[in-house]
């Protein structure tokens, strides 16, 4: 009787269970709904003149710049818990070694103000390429997830862009990788702000993700510490200048992004018949690389866009 | 059957959660204490130098006061680092020379500056960063500065507060120690001019 109870018990347990595991499959179609719709916001067309005068807030996520690894995924061949800590293991092991040899670059790049650098880079780009003037940019630490809202609500009277920034240094040490989330922030409701929201940011009539990937032809088998003394020698010279490109190429995107139209119906943004696709990672989400179509080139760069909106910088 | 995937799917539901969220900050306190620079098994004593040492009160430069960034979702602050870096430079030369009180009285004089100090993760990998630099004075003359990285990286088992305050007590050790090695040998070399 005891047992049947508990049989009892467990079914009920198991059918409880598997309720929220439904629950959970609508929820999981939820998300991927989400998923089809565009990360980007785009400015409403001809709304630009009115984001003017606006004052620019660079949030910097990182003091200094930080490493990636290529994650070992034995799991994903026969899963089970012992294939799940070797990957840890692996994956710790990695990074560690990630960790000691960026210190050099590290170093080298201790005076270097990236964030000061973007802000440049944003008032010149925006300047020369849209009628948009940056009065002032503050840079700031981004402390906890109401660090930029609260700048930009301290600004009712002004629009806003916010920058949102990390950098690093990819896994083999070959090149570095720079990623902005960028917003604007319109004043006294003109331009109209989006309907759509962005996590904790403040209603914003603008919206988007960027990515900026610059190599170094290193030969192949190069390890990550020798890569590292390149990128250091001469007090950081190659990866400052590195850094420097990309920002510069993430501020042209910015300005070249908030002339771009949305797609009709909310539609994700498609390739046109005759443009090349190039396989990339989504910035600013998961590990996830998706088809994205070359939008733009010029000289040794191509401007890609995901099929969500977000637009990578990448070596032709 | 249908229990484990239940309960398999509970786990992917409590993960899922907890991946969303971003909870307040949390305050981490390093416990300043003294670090000796390491010496050779079996070697003498290390005797008292008898050099005046002037540390002077440690400058921030970091762009924010307070935050140490960001380990997962969870997002560190500290305050008072400056303070807890000079406690911790003073009770460690303090076993090894006498400490001046004015600079006028230091023949060899430090002014330390925090460039960095942050906790962040790579994977499963927590790290510790503590950047110092130390400019110094020699017998009242410039004698260059200095920039010491101390670090810490291991497994991130539970991103508590503990291991992270470990790491971090970790790293500011590890950047003390280096300190402490090249201010030594400046010590001993001022000593060294004193000689007849």
């Amino acid at each position: 009787m005891q047992d049947g109870s508990m049989l009892s018990q467990l079914a009920s347990v198991g059918g409880w269970v598997s309720k929220q595991g439904a629950a959970l499959a609508v929820l999981c179609a939820l998300f991927a709904g989400g998923c089809a719709s565009p990360n980007r916001v785009a400015l409403p067309v001809g709304k630009k003149a009115e984001l003017s005068p606006a004052v620019g807030v660079i949030g910097m996520r990182q003091q200094e710049i930080g490493t990636s690894i290529n994650r070992s995924n034995l799991t994903a061949a026969g899963g089970g818990l012992i294939l799940a800590l070797i990957d840890a293991g692996v994956n710790n092991s990695r990074a560690k070694r990630a960790e000691g040899a960026a210190s050099s670059i590290r170093d080298s790049l201790i005076d270097y103000r990236p964030a000061d650098v973007l802000a440049q880079a944003l008032k010149t780009a925006l300047a020369s390429q849209t009628s948009v003037t940056l009065e002032d940019v503050q840079v700031v630490q981004i402390k906890d997830v109401s660090t930029l809202p609260e700048r930009v609500k301290a600004t009712p009277n002004k629009s806003v862009v916010v920058l949102d920034m990390t950098y690093e240094l990819q896994p083999d040490f070959g090149g570095t990788r720079v990623v902005v989330t960028a917003s604007a922030h319109p004043a006294n409701g003109k331009p109209a702000p989006s309907s759509e929201t962005r996590g904790k940011l403040p209603p914003l009539c603008y919206f988007n993700v960027f990515s900026s990937t610059y190599r170094f032809p290193f030969a192949a088998g190069t390890k990550p510490e020798e890569a590292a003394k390149v990128w250091s020698s001469t007090e950081g010279r190659l990866a400052k200048e590195v850094l420097d490109r990309s920002f510069t190429e993430i501020a042209a995107m910015i300005a070249y992004d908030l002339d771009v139209a949305a797609p009709a119906e909310n539609a994700l943004y498609k390739a046109p018949n005759t443009a090349q696709k190039r396989a990339v990672e989504v910035p600013g989400g998961p590990t996830v690389l998706v088809q994205a179509f070359v939008e733009k080139s010029a000289e040794d760069r191509v401007w890609v866009r995901c099929p969500r909106g977000e637009l990578c910088g990448l070596p032709l | 059957m249908r229990l484990e995937t239940g309960i398999s799917v509970a786990c992917v539901v409590v993960a899922l959660s907890f991946a969303g969220c971003a909870g307040p900050t949390t305050e981490l306190k390093v416990q300043p204490r003294a670090v000796a620079a390491p010496v050779a098994p079996h070697a003498a004593p290390v005797p008292i130098l008898p050099v005046q040492v002037y540390v002077a009160a440690v400058q921030d430069l970091r762009l924010d006061a307070e935050s140490l960034g960001q380990v997962g979702n969870r997002t560190f602050a500290a305050h008072s680092v400056p303070q807890w870096i000079e406690a911790a430079l003073r009770a460690s030369l303090r076993q090894r020379m006498t400490l001046a009180e004015t600079p006028a009285a230091g023949e060899l004089v430090l002014q330390p500056s925090l460039r960095k100090c942050y906790v962040s993760n790579v994977d499963v990998t927590k790290a510790a960063v503590v950047v110092v630099e130390v400019a110094f004075q020699h017998l009242g003359k410039p004698a260059g500065s200095r920039v010491y990285r101390g670090r810490h990286t291991s497994m991130n088992w539970w991103n508590s507060d503990a291991e992270l305050t470990q790491a971090l007590q970790l790293a500011f050790d590890d950047c003390l120690v280096q300190i402490l090695r090249d201010v030594d040998a400046r010590a001993q070399l001022i000593a060294s001019t004193r000689q007849p």
